[in-house]
């Protein structure tokens, strides 16, 4: 069965653990989206961003579960929409005229604007649940601990406590509800003040709480020594190699940049699209590094099918 | 290794003494246990030994010590306070990172110490979805990974159930045996530690009473017939001494001492009563669960009955409980005469508490006045009024949510393990008091022995439906493993032998 698996089926693993750039270590894959979130801002160039678009789409739906891709469009229409409605009445810059709007110029320019500030904030926003998927909380914590070591840890703790103190909440309104105080009834007034008692009442628990902890954690001589971390990454030839290729790519792209590649200006005129050799060279460096979660998984796939047929 | 030399102590803005001329010496490579009624002082006595977590007061008197505070670990009695991250691996590395270990000497303490746990399977996970067993076990294991000396234990296993209960103890034995670490441990059920125990104190007050070899002070203890530790004698000890004059510990050591009994307790009459509320098929599922909790139960609920539920971790006790409560709704089937007023002791007590201060929390316009004396001067909490709810230790906040729920005076009463973390003289008000009541109790427990003692009914939970149920003469007599440490002692004789007043008949 396997044989007969299609590219994309290969590469897009059900699970993530078996999904080779997932594997990859944390480091790497942080520099891989420093590199991503770069040309999110970088490119102003209607071709390029469009590209890094579609590109951080497909990894998004390589990595990332349907159901929260869905609601993440859900949840964007909207922001987009009144970006590229704002925009133009706001701004009245530039010199193609669409129409007049109680006197005010509405210009082909602030409304192209709007259209490309949104697929900007779009590819942002899509980009960050790539990285929420390939970067958990573990791996994060795992990179920053190094750095700050006791913010490292108060982020740990606060992730757990949160959920801890959700499920509280629940199992106060719960047990009130059982002695005759509900917050969904009565008037309005009467609500608030139901609530904000209940309120009270989780925040004396966790207080408690924390009393407890602080003592917990005197016990285990937190804070008495510089912190070490414990590290469940293992850093291997192949991390360095991916680093370096990623390190190169970014470094040609952003001269490339430096010499005005995958510029695009709007305001305060709009000229037609111009691509000429320096466009041309960021571009297909740029698809290249874009491409690089692909090629792992493709090259990874491949090791496989080569290995199982041993 | 630690020895207390006339140590006297008191909170900082406290007038009473919290310990009292303590003369203790904790000797070296054994298991000691510490037992008394809640607010007795022992967790006081366990958290001076480390000066790291010594509370604030005034001391006098001294505690020498051969080692340093760093090759002390020490588990506290919430396992959910214990387990500060994210996920387990974490948790268990903390301890190391703190002292700035080096990655290569955590890594191999983390992989030898997991393995002689056991506990491989839990590590990616995160410490909300394990059971109180594990998280203790886990904070254990924690413990255990800066290599002490000494370890001290507080009250670990009064969150926990009975099997959850043996499976710590035995993990704490083979660490005392294989590494020789001294241990700690204060505990006020001495039912499960004294088999495991080689020192025993018993507390009172601040005062360290009695202390030596467990089957001497619990000889001691029923010989003076000091009423304010008898409670705390087990069934097993108390029953071996008054029968054949010497302790047992264990339902084995028992056994080799009954050698014949007639015993026959007559059956009781069968009371006819009417129901007071009732489900019929009944299903239940969480949100993402794999398997339902009920699954077609159906059950009668009684007027004045005081019915137990027991069964294991998830076997749903508690969801039962929250769907006649009123807070879960079943998906399917029906519930049938609701009562009246209903009360519900949740199993986690801080979540009943609403008020800043205890009189508060029992006190409501036009309740029963004499009922109210009654009630906070035989449950012991008059002292309390004026004080916090949080401000008490968790015994004595379980009296303090009961006062509330009887004061109601409701016809249904709801209570989830509400013997978790009562002292054993506390227990037996408790059950005076629900049986004054009238009220029909259903209880979700782990407690076999109050529940042989003071149920009319007992029901077991499993797979999602009522197992089986009966009186508990006849649900415990059938019962090999979920029956009292008396009844297992006693069966090969006579198997009607369940209760300590049972002993006391023959």
């Amino acid at each position: 069965m396997e044989v007969h698996k299609g590219f994309w089926q290969r590469c897009r693993q059900k699970n993530k653990l078996e999904s080779a750039f997932y594997g990859m270590h944390p480091g790497v894959i942080f520099l891989y989206f420093v590199g991503l979130f770069a040309f999110v801002f970088m490119w102003n160039h209607p071709v390029f961003s469009l590209t890094v678009m579609a590109f951080i789409l497909l990894l998004d739906a390589l990595y990332v579960e349907k159901y929260k891709m869905m609601s993440a469009f859900k949840g964007f229409w909207i922001v987009a929409l009144l970006i590229i409605l704002i925009n133009p009445l706001t701004n009245h810059r530039g010199t193609h005229i669409l129409f007049y709007l109680s006197d005010n110029p509405i210009t082909l320019e602030a409304f192209l604007y709007g259209v490309s500030t949104s697929v900007m904030i779009f590819s942002m926003f899509m980009a960050f649940l790539v990285f929420n998927a390939l970067i958990d909380s573990e791996r994060f914590l795992f990179l920053f601990a190094k750095f700050f070591p006791k913010i490292g840890f108060i982020t740990n703790m606060s992730i757990r406590y949160t959920s801890v103190f959700q499920k509280r909440a629940q199992n106060i309104i719960d047990v009130a509800k059982t002695r005759g105080i509900e917050v969904n009834s009565g008037k309005f007034r009467h609500k608030i003040e139901t609530a904000g008692h209940l309120l009270k009442a989780l925040i004396s628990w966790c207080l408690e709480e924390g009393m407890m902890i602080a003592e917990v954690l005197k016990a285990k001589e937190y804070g008495q020594k510089r912190r070490t971390t414990y590290n469940r990454f293992k850093l291997i030839s192949a991390d360095i190699c991916l680093a370096i290729v990623l390190v190169l790519s970014f470094t040609v792209n952003t001269s490339l940049f430096y010499y005005g590649a995958g510029q695009y200006a709007m305001y305060p005129r709009l000229l037609p699209l111009a691509f000429d050799g320096y466009d041309l060279a960021a571009y297909c460096v740029m698809i290249f590094y874009l491409a690089i979660p692909i090629l792992v998984e493709f090259f990874y796939a491949w090791q496989r099918r080569k290995n199982r047929t041993v | 290794m630690i020895k207390f030399d006339d140590f006297s102590f008191s909170y900082a803005l406290s007038d009473t003494k919290a310990l009292r001329h303590i003369h203790l010496e904790i000797p070296e490579n054994k298991i000691t246990v510490l037992c008394g009624k809640s607010g007795c002082g022992k967790t006081t006595l366990l958290k001076n030994i480390k000066d790291e977590i010594a509370p604030a007061g005034e001391k006098s008197g001294q505690i020498s010590k051969t080692i340093a505070s760093g090759e002390i670990s020490m588990v506290f009695q919430n396992p959910d306070t214990q387990l500060l991250c994210g996920s387990v691996l974490h948790d268990l590395a903390f301890g190391m990172e703190n002292r700035g270990f080096s990655q290569n000497t955590m890594r191999k303490r983390m992989a030898e110490t997991v393995c002689f746990f056991g506990i491989e399977p839990l590590l990616n996970r995160s410490p909300e979805t394990l059971s109180g067993g594990q998280k203790q076990l886990v904070a254990l294991c924690s413990a255990m990974m800066t290599h002490p000396k000494l370890l001290l234990l507080d009250e670990p296993l009064s969150q926990l159930d009975p099997i959850a209960q043996t499976h710590f103890l035995e993990t704490l034995k083979r660490i005392n045996e294989e590494f020789s670490v001294t241990i700690v441990l204060s505990e006020h059920r001495l039912h499960e530690v004294l088999p495991f125990a080689d020192q025993i104190g018993m507390m009172n007050e601040g005062i360290l009473a009695y202390y030596g070899e467990p089957k001497s002070v619990l000889k001691t203890i029923v010989d003076d017939d000091d009423d304010a530790f008898l409670h705390f004698v087990p069934d097993i000890a108390k029953a071996s001494l008054r029968l054949y004059g010497k302790v047992a510990l264990t339902p084995r050591e028992l056994k080799s001492m009954v050698t014949k009994v007639s015993y026959q307790k007559e059956e009781p009459a069968k009371k006819k009563t009417d129901e007071i509320t009732s489900c019929k098929d009944l299903v239940f599922s969480y949100p993402h669960a794999e398997a339902y909790v009920l699954k077609r139960l159906s059950l009668t609920i009684n007027k004045g009955e005081f019915a137990c539920v027991f069964g294991g971790n998830g076997s749903g006790k508690s969801t039962l409980l929250k769907i006649f409560a009123g807070v879960l709704k079943g998906y399917s089937g029906k519930i049938r005469g609701k009562a009246d007023r209903v009360s519900y002791m949740p199993q986690n007590v801080n979540a009943y508490f609403l008020s800043d201060v205890i009189e508060d929390e029992i006190w409501f316009e036009g309740c029963d006045a004499a009922y109210y004396e009654a009630l906070i001067s035989d449950l012991g909490i008059k002292h309390l009024l004026k004080r916090h709810p949080y401000d008490v230790s968790s015994g004595e906040a379980g009296r303090v949510v009961l006062a509330s729920v009887l004061l109601k005076k409701p016809q249904l009463i709801l209570l989830d393990e509400p013997t978790k973390g009562l002292d054993p003289e506390s227990k037996e008000t408790v059950a005076r008091l629900l049986k004054e009541s009238g009220a029909a109790i259903f209880m979700a427990t782990h407690d076999l022995e109050f529940a042989a003692q003071y149920a009319d009914r007992c029901l077991m939970l499993f797979d999602g439906d009522v197992a089986y149920e009966d009186i508990p003469q006849h649900f415990f007599k059938e019962n090999r493993y979920y029956t009292t440490s008396l009844n297992k002692a006693f069966r090969h004789a006579s198997s009607d032998v369940i209760t300590y007043e049972d002993v006391l008949r023959l």
